[in-house]
């Protein structure tokens, strides 16, 4: 700034002194003493304008001119603190909505793991499934078998390491040494790769190796994550050789993993890695022995690390090879033309895998984008807002803009300035926005969770997302800032000099102020269109017919791997009739039944053939099965249509019976009456179960399911199996049958533990969580939209009232009533909003027509919401349009026409 | 405005080589070079203020010229411009260039 100073001073002197040279020179050329100083100002030009443009040579000008705008835009929002509150505030929540969805985002979609070089990591598959198939492989496929997860390490050229997880996560009880009871814990089963491949060093103790990862059940070991270990150990350093005991089997710590690293799945957070040896021993102890060894259970997500130098082209080529290889050993010498054409359609698709497996990033990506262009709808919405107030702001000031254009300013630099001051104003917005976006994205995981634990994302705002907000602050500055700073600056100096509030430009300002009106209108229609489609879609699928009764029922999740009984132990099924027994004399409780799967995400599905028939074709021989207790269809309030349901007299040693659901009936056995006939779920055994029942169809996985036929089965040894849920139907207070239950349970047996109590509509309500933020978030910024919208109005209209106060005293001197003038006003509006109505519901109807897969049971144009928006915005706009249309028919006619 | 009407239009660029040209002859301050490149064009170069004050300042940041402020011959300190060797070497470059110039465009002008 020094030199600055000093160059201005300079510069000051040298035109002064050559003015004075130049006067010298007149008054020797005969000019009169007087005249002499006008002589030679008028011979040299214009002070000002010379001085500006000399400093552009100097060249320090960028960084100082900055500061110079900064200073004066600090000056003018100090000026008008009002419009700068108003202006922060809603670039605060336009931004911050911004920021807060993209965090989320981020977090679910766009991060990568923190692990080495990650966007060398190839996925196999797209990460979609999850579980444990035994099919052939015939499409684009997801999970891989062992021995295939085994013989592409060892065949492959193009990667430097793979590794494989467990698709399915070990959700056991733990006895941590020197604890008196088990606790819960996430355990995930990994490759002995895992950690080297993904280059993730252990931070206390060590990492297993692939050395740890050969015997079956020989190695019980597990690395712990740092989560767990700070709020399980408070990080004491001695838990490296710790051990702790799940089921029968001790493992031994051996290391901590990183803070930042929470596994390859976003949105889960496990608390222990074990190696995927020990699977058969880890409860439920999925698949058994086989697990190792069958190619046809597939349970595994591959990941590995491209090579350097290696395509992942390349890598895919050789992938599906391999592929190809293994399923032509598994399906033998001599495989039927259907084998043969599966295994010609079957085949992997390499994703990047840098990000990790993801069942939130497939749950919530879609809504999750939807919100993020909504959200960028309200800030244009706002953008636009705050470009009228600054015209308007721009018109107040056209004097002062003509005086300094005048005086030698060139029209770039006071652009150049009122871009300064409008980005500054939103880099203060975007600056609150931050701090309104780690409020709001912590509230958005909250809305996204279900359950009683919160997601584990990592939401808080890291280098990307503050960039994003960064570059949309500026972005946004720009967009509000640049349309009046054009306009404005460009002004008729002689006529805005002499005018006093300068009309000139009132035209053309009035067309951009018109224009943004209407655009504001037209995405306000859109975004409320759109939320009531939303909401509407919630509504439908909460007024769904179920099938069951989710009122008054209590559902609980239980352990029951716990027990180490074997799965064909008749002491598990006493256990199981014991229990139902015993909780059904809780008072209270009208009917309470153990079952495999009651409402909830994932299925288990056969082949089913009825006897006597033909099979049906492929595609429709899949059947769901459950396995449920005698009390399972009074407890879930499924009412059966024909026949009888399970009772205590259908054992192990009974003719085997299942009761099936209309669909089932109706496509397996047309025609007639099902009961007394049999199917079995393979073609040479299809007189295995005889059908004693049919019960009303349901949903059974999700709301937006189609009926799928169904199969139950008693649990008395007909299908034995772990079940993992407990169904109760309940009268009178839930919060007084609960501890009854639990002390029932463990009346019968203390190692039974209840690890989750949920009520039935709750676990309805958590397929919804999606659906419900998308109708939540939506509605909100609709609203916010409207606020800002009608805010615009408002504001518009008020100055062009105040700007019109002279024509309105002048038609009312000349009789006009004050109804006459009110519709003058309001006359105006309604055309703007028709005109941005015309424009947005169209563009509505075109996107809901796009994203018609979103929204649940409504036709392509529902009429409903379209005429909700359509009434509320016009009402809104109405009432906003209507308070400065009042002001201005209350215009005193004498002093209105008085003024100017 | 019949005054103007014989002036021509200075070429973009050739008021740095009249300038550098002008201070061959040695120091002067911003007035006299002004007056100085219009008496020696007959009048036909009017060089406004708003051009000779940025066209100095530039040539002072490229290092071509030097200024100080020095008291004239009638007592009046005034801020002397003067040739820097770089300036020289410059003059030289844009002298050829504009002869380079003035010739290709009395090529089309005057075709042989």
């Amino acid at each position: 700034m020094w030199g600055r100073k000093k160059r201005e001073r300079d510069l000051e002197r040298e035109i002064r002194t050559d003015i004075e040279l130049e006067e010298e020179e007149q008054r020797d050329a005969g000019v009169t003493p007087e005249e002499a100083p006008y002589a030679a100002r008028r011979a040299f030009g214009n002070v000002m304008f010379i001085k500006e443009v000399t400093r552009e040579m100097w060249g320090w000008t960028s960084l100082e001119r900055l500061s110079q705008d900064l200073r004066y835009a600090i000056r003018m929002m100090k000026t008008s603190p009002g419009f700068t509150l108003v202006a922060v505030i809603s670039l605060a929540l336009g931004i911050g909505g911004n920021t807060a969805i993209f965090s989320l985002m981020n977090a679910v979609m766009l991060r990568s793991l923190p692990v080495q070089e990650p966007d060398r990591l190839v996925l196999f598959g797209n990460g979609k499934w999850a579980g444990i198939i035994d099919d052939l492989p015939n499409r684009s496929w997801q999970l891989f078998s062992y021995p295939f997860y085994r013989q592409v390490q060892r065949e492959n050229q193009v990667f430097s390491g793979v590794t494989a997880m467990m698709s399915l996560g070990n959700d056991v009880r733990a006895a941590v040494e020197g604890a008196k009871a088990p606790e819960p814990v996430r355990a995930r089963l990994v490759a002995g790769t895992y950690f080297s491949v993904l280059g993730v060093n252990a931070i206390a103790g060590r990492a297993f190796t692939d050395a740890e990862d050969q015997t079956p059940g020989g190695h019980p070991v597990a690395v712990i994550s740092y989560s767990w270990w700070q709020r399980r150990f408070g990080r004491d350093l001695s838990v490296v050789g710790k051990t702790l005991a799940i089921g029968s089997t001790v493992y031994k710590i051996i290391g901590v993993a990183p803070p930042e690293f929470f596994g390859t799945s976003v949105g889960e957070s496990p608390d222990l890695w074990i190696p995927l040896a020990m699977n058969e021993r880890l409860p439920p102890g999925w698949g058994g022995a086989d697990a190792r060894k069958d190619p046809s259970f597939q349970s595994l997500y591959i990941l590995a690390r491209l090579r350097p130098g290696a395509s992942i082209a390349q890598a895919n080529a050789q992938v599906n090879l391999i592929f190809k290889q293994s399923l032509h050993e598994r399906v033998g010498s001599n495989p039927s033309a259907k084998d043969l054409s599966d295994v010609q359609r079957a085949l992997i698709e390499l994703t990047p895998g840098g990000r990790g497996v993801s069942r939130v990033r497939n749950r919530f990506s879609m809504s999750l984008q939807l919100l993020m262009a909504a959200v960028g709808l309200v800030l244009l919405i706002a953008c636009a807002n705050i470009a009228n107030l600054l015209l308007a702001r721009a018109a107040n000031r056209q004097k002062e803009i003509a005086v300094r254009l005048s005086i030698g300013a060139s029209r770039l630099r006071l652009i150049r300035q009122m871009l300064t001051e409008s980005i500054l104003l939103s880099l203060l917005g975007g600056l609150a926005g931050v701090v309104f976006a780690g409020w709001a994205s912590g509230f958005l995981v909250w809305m996204v969770s279900t359950g009683a634990e919160r997601l584990p994302l990592q939401v808080a705002p890291d280098a990307r997302v503050l960039t994003f907000t960064t570059l949309l602050s500026v972005a946004t500055g720009i967009l509000f800032g640049l349309a009046p700073a054009l306009r404005a600056t460009r002004v008729e100096l002689s006529w805005s000099l002499k005018e006093g509030r300068g009309s000139i430009s009132t035209r053309s300002r009035n067309v951009l102020a018109k224009a943004l009106i209407v655009s504001q209108v037209a995405l306000s229609s859109v975004l409320l269109i759109g939320a009531g489609l939303f909401v509407r879609s919630l509504a439908n699928l909460r007024n769904i017919d179920t099938g069951f009764n989710k009122e008054s029922v209590l559902v609980m999740g239980l352990d029951t791997s716990l027990l180490s009984y074997q799965v064909s132990d008749s002491r598990m099924v006493n256990l199981y009739r014991q229990v139902e027994e015993r909780v059904g004399q809780v008072p209270g409780v009208r009917s309470a039944a153990f079952a495999m799967l009651t409402f909830q995400p994932g299925s288990w599905t056969d082949y089913a053939y009825p006897q006597g028939r033909t099979p049906l074709p492929e595609d429709q021989r899949g059947v769901h099965g459950d396995v449920v207790g005698p009390g399972f269809f009074a407890a879930m309030g499924l009412p059966i249509t024909l026949g009888r349901g399970f009772s205590v007299s259908d054992t192990s040693v009974s003719p085997k019976v299942a009761v099936i659901n209309e669909t089932m009936a109706r496509r397996f056995f047309p025609g007639e009456s099902p009961i007394g006939l049999r199917f079995g779920l393979s073609p040479d055994k299809s007189g295995e179960f005889e059908v004693i029942g049919v019960v009303k169809d349901a949903k059974y996985e999700s709301l937006r399911e189609r009926p799928t036929p169904m199969a139950f089965y008693p649990y008395a040894l007909q299908r034995a199996s772990h079940l993992g849920q407990f169904a109760v139907r309940y009268t009178g207070d839930v919060r007084g049958i609960v501890p009854e239950i639990r002390r029932a349970f463990a009346e019968v047996n203390s190692n039974l533990p209840i690890t989750e109590v949920r009520t039935l509509a709750e676990q309805v309500d958590d397929t919804l969580v999606g659906d419900k933020l998308l109708a939540r978030l939506s509605s909100f910024f609709g609203l916010l939209a409207l606020l800002l919208a009608s805010i615009g109005i408002y504001g518009v209209l008020s100055y062009a009232v105040a700007r019109r106060s002279n024509e309105v005293g002048l038609r009312m001197a000349l009789g006009a009533r004050r109804s006459n003038v009110l519709w003058l006003v309001m006359r105006d509006v309604l055309n703007l909003v028709t005109l941005g109505l015309v424009i947005g519901v169209p563009a509505a109807l075109a996107l809901e027509r796009m994203a018609s897969g979103m929204f649940f049971g409504l036709s392509d144009v529902d009429p409903l919401s379209t005429v909700a928006g359509v009434g509320i915005l016009t009402m809104v706009a109405g009432i906003a349009a209507y308070l400065p249309a009042r002001r201005a028919s209350l215009v005193d006619p004498s002093t209105a026409l008085r003024y100017e | 405005m019949a005054k103007e009407s014989n002036r021509i239009e200075l070429l973009q660029g050739t008021l740095d080589m009249l300038i550098l040209r002008t201070l061959l002859f040695g120091p002067m301050h911003g007035h006299g070079i002004g007056k100085h490149i219009q008496r020696t064009s007959d009048e036909a170069l009017q060089v406004e203020h708003g051009s000779l004050y940025p066209a100095l300042h530039r040539l002072e940041r490229h290092g071509w010229i030097a200024s100080k402020w020095e008291t004239t011959d009638r007592g009046r300190e005034m801020k002397f411009y003067r040739l820097t060797a770089a300036g020289r070497k410059q003059l030289t470059v844009e002298e050829s260039k504009w002869n380079q110039l003035a010739r290709a465009i009395a090529r089309v002008m005057r075709p042989a």
